[in-house]
């Protein structure tokens, strides 16, 4: 019996293992023929000046809730506002943050209360107050003050209540994003029929030298954990969910880096409020719709 | 017979081992090397089965890893070289190019070629002249565009003879670098000989097909709109397609090459995506006449057509459509309402005052009151008196959308025509 369980296992584990690397190995094929069609995409200069010069160019939403975050929040929110795109508006969600997150936001980009009309198309914890920058270089912040939700899913779902287009990015408070992460996304949904959403391709800032907001030297961890998540991170997406895409069958896009379109994010219930795999979740959902 | 199971001990004095995983084998020195060998060239017959797919599985991974590691760390470095060179041609030459071209008279090649020190002799190599073109790209993007300005681009060009290079690549490129060149040449204006590009409006790539049909658009007088679509009507007319196409609209009017109209053009097509294209174009490069008949469009079925002939006669300021506009406006969903307000706005505010204060009363989205008091805040003092009359007999609930409306902060944002939610 105890031979039969030991060879039981060790067959399980082999044949697991054996189904795990054929797995990874199609899908680095199928992820290779994803780069390889990328490579014949758009020339990068014409089609970001196509972008700032056209009157058709979409606007986009970029929603990112914040709790407790005070010691990154100014220098995220700059980078975010760094964006190279010709329309866009950031939300930054305080989801009912104890430390002194409102109050940094409030100081460093003069931000004063303002009488806004908030349209709850989506249930959310309750909405408590909008601020607004008064100086004009930071006319495209929007500040959501409300109560903690609990999840991040609720924080996005009172930002997409503020939104004013018809696309969001769903990120992190803080994420530095690249300063082109809007149009790269933005790239696929133009030049491709029925998306819905887009998913960007993230990685470790450890290591790498970052200056008023923005990465100025790029370099890998210098520990191991942070190593290793970084070479999951690589593994999911540059293999996982570029292989999946291929088939059209990416079965998440992550809540750190996505961009999703408004009206169909909306029209499937928004984003579940009880859920701590959100981002899973919402794109199930809006396959459904669709 | 386990795999599992090793914990034999066997004379080893035996020179034939059939079955070694059973037998405890000592191996000395270069036997090491033998060993492996002759197991790998004997592909482990000597191992079962689950060994010996595992041995393979590891070599044909490690194996890959290796090729995958050159190749990246070929890669690396081919960049990096491709950079430098970059680098090294934008310092030779960018600066110069950058005064030429922002010129306030057209060089000729002679000037341009002392200016650059490039003589007969003068040669790039295929790299070099694909990194000259991506600096020219880079060069337009960062100009102030003057009336010489691409004249002495593509004298510039010329002088580089980066034409021929970008006609022969055309011919024997790859199909993606085809597909760029196209665009380079648009973006730079070159006039390259039709033909070269023509001659792929039938390829079977379908992205380099586009591209040579939009160019059909510039380079063709009597039917420009020929291949806007597809043989059966069913190619897609893609968002990216309507920023293109835009945009070689432009360039047609930037070099006085006159448009047909796009009213029959409208008709003749069968993909609606196309039909509300030319509908929003026809405000941007059609005549006042063109945009009469824009008018039969607000009665379509198709709600997305609607919303494109409103967004048209918003753009131009279309008088004497606003009776049609009221008439249509209650049988129209909330996203469309909101829309015609906004076209009321721009085409006729002081006659819509009544309508906008009606569309305030007779909606339940909040979306829709607040567009209409916008509408009624920016259609002068007449508007702004009205607003303040109906803010003072407002209930508590709807007293925010007027203090959203009046604040200056936020009325700082400006309503944007295709993205009005």
């Amino acid at each position: 019996m105890k031979e039969f369980l030991i060879s039981f296992y060790g067959h399980t584990i082999f044949i697991y293992s054996l189904g795990l690397i054929i797995s990874y190995v199609i899908l680095m094929w199928l992820a290779e023929i994803s780069i390889l069609r990328s490579k014949k995409n758009n020339l990068e200069s014409y089609a970001k000046d196509l972008i700032k010069r056209s009157p058709y160019t979409p606007g986009v939403s970029i929603v990112a809730p914040a709790y407790n975050e005070e010691l990154t929040i100014v220098e995220n929110v700059n980078s975010l506002l760094a964006q190279d795109y010709p329309l866009f508006e950031v939300i930054i969600v305080n989801d009912g943050s104890k430390d002194g997150t409102l109050q940094k936001l409030i100081e460093n980009f003069d931000l004063v209360e303002v009488p806004y009309a908030y349209v709850a198309q989506l249930k959310t914890k309750p909405y408590k107050r909008m601020f607004k920058s008064t100086r004009p270089e930071f006319a495209k912040l929007k500040v959501v003050d409300k109560e903690n939700g609990g999840t991040k899913a609720d924080a996005v779902n009172a930002g997409l209540n503020a939104a004013s287009f018809p696309y969001f990015i769903n990120t992190d408070v803080d994420c530095i994003l690249a300063k082109d992460a809007i149009f790269q996304c933005v790239l696929p949904l133009l030049s491709q029929e029925n998306i819905i959403a887009v998913s960007g391709a993230m990685a470790l800032s450890n290591g790498c030298k970052v200056e008023k907001g923005q990465i100025t030297e790029a370099y890998p961890p210098h520990k191991l954990i942070p190593l290793f998540q970084t070479l999951e991170y690589m593994r999911s997406f540059l293999i996982g969910k570029m292989g999946w895409s291929t088939i059209n069958a990416m079965p998440n896009v992550s809540g750190g880096y996505g961009l999703f379109k408004t009206d169909v994010v909306i029209s499937a219930g928004g984003y579940s409020p009880d859920s701590f795999a959100e981002d899973m979740d919402m794109l199930i959902r809006m396959v459904a719709y669709c | 017979m386990s795999i599992f199971n090793n914990n034999h001990t066997v004379d080893t004095s035996e020179f034939l081992i059939n079955k070694p995983w059973e037998k405890e084998i000592h191996i000395v020195n270069s036997d090491y090397m033998k060993h492996y060998l002759y197991s790998i060239t004997g592909f482990y017959k000597e191992l079962p089965w689950a060994v010996r797919t595992s041995y393979s599985i590891i070599q044909i991974s490690c194996l890959a890893l290796i090729i995958l590691l050159y190749i990246l760390f070929w890669d690396v470095r081919r960049k990096k070289s491709i950079h430098n060179s970059y680098i090294k041609l934008k310092n030779k030459y960018f600066e110069k190019l950058k005064d030429i071209c922002t010129q306030e008279r057209e060089m000729n090649e002679t000037e341009i070629k002392d200016i650059l020190s490039i003589n007969e002799d003068s040669d790039f190599s295929y790299s070099e002249k694909l990194l000259l073109i991506d600096m020219f790209l880079e060069l337009k993007m960062n100009i102030t565009i003057n009336q010489n300005s691409i004249r002495n681009i593509k004298n510039c060009i010329k002088v580089f003879r980066l034409q021929e290079f970008m006609e022969e690549r055309l011919i024997k490129g790859k199909d993606s670098e085809k597909l760029k060149i196209i665009q380079a040449v648009r973006f730079l204006q070159i006039n390259i000989a039709d033909s070269y590009i023509t001659r792929l409006i039938n390829h079977r790539d379908k992205d380099l097909q586009k591209a040579a049909r939009l160019y059909y658009i510039i380079s063709n007088d009597e039917d420009p709109f020929r291949y806007m679509e597809g043989k059966d009507g069913n190619d897609n007319f893609l968002a990216w397609d309507m920023l293109e196409t835009h945009q070689i609209f432009e360039d047609c009017r930037n070099i006085n090459k006159s448009l047909p109209s796009f009213i029959p053009a409208m008709k003749q097509v069968n993909n609606n995506y196309i039909v509300e294209f030319f509908i929003k174009e026809t405000a941007y490069w059609g005549t006042d006449k063109e945009m009469k008949y824009l008018t039969g469009y607000l009665d379509s079925e198709n709600e997305s057509i609607v919303k494109s002939a409103l967004e048209s006669i918003s753009l131009r300021k279309t008088k004497g459509e606003e009776e049609k506009l009221k008439e249509i406006y209650y049988e129209q969903p909330e996203n469309i309402k909101r829309v015609i307000l906004f076209t009321l706005l721009t085409t006729s505010p002081e006659s819509s005052l009544k309508f906008f204060s009606e569309a305030f009363d007779n909606t339940s989205s909040q979306l829709t009151k607040r567009m209409a008091l916008q509408c009624l805040w920016k259609a002068g003092d007449e508007g702004k008196k009205l607003f303040a009359a109906m803010e003072e007999k407002t209930d508590k609930k709807n007293k925010i959308l007027f203090l959203h409306v009046k604040d200056s902060i936020i009325n700082r944002e400006k309503l944007n025509l295709h993205n009005i939610n």
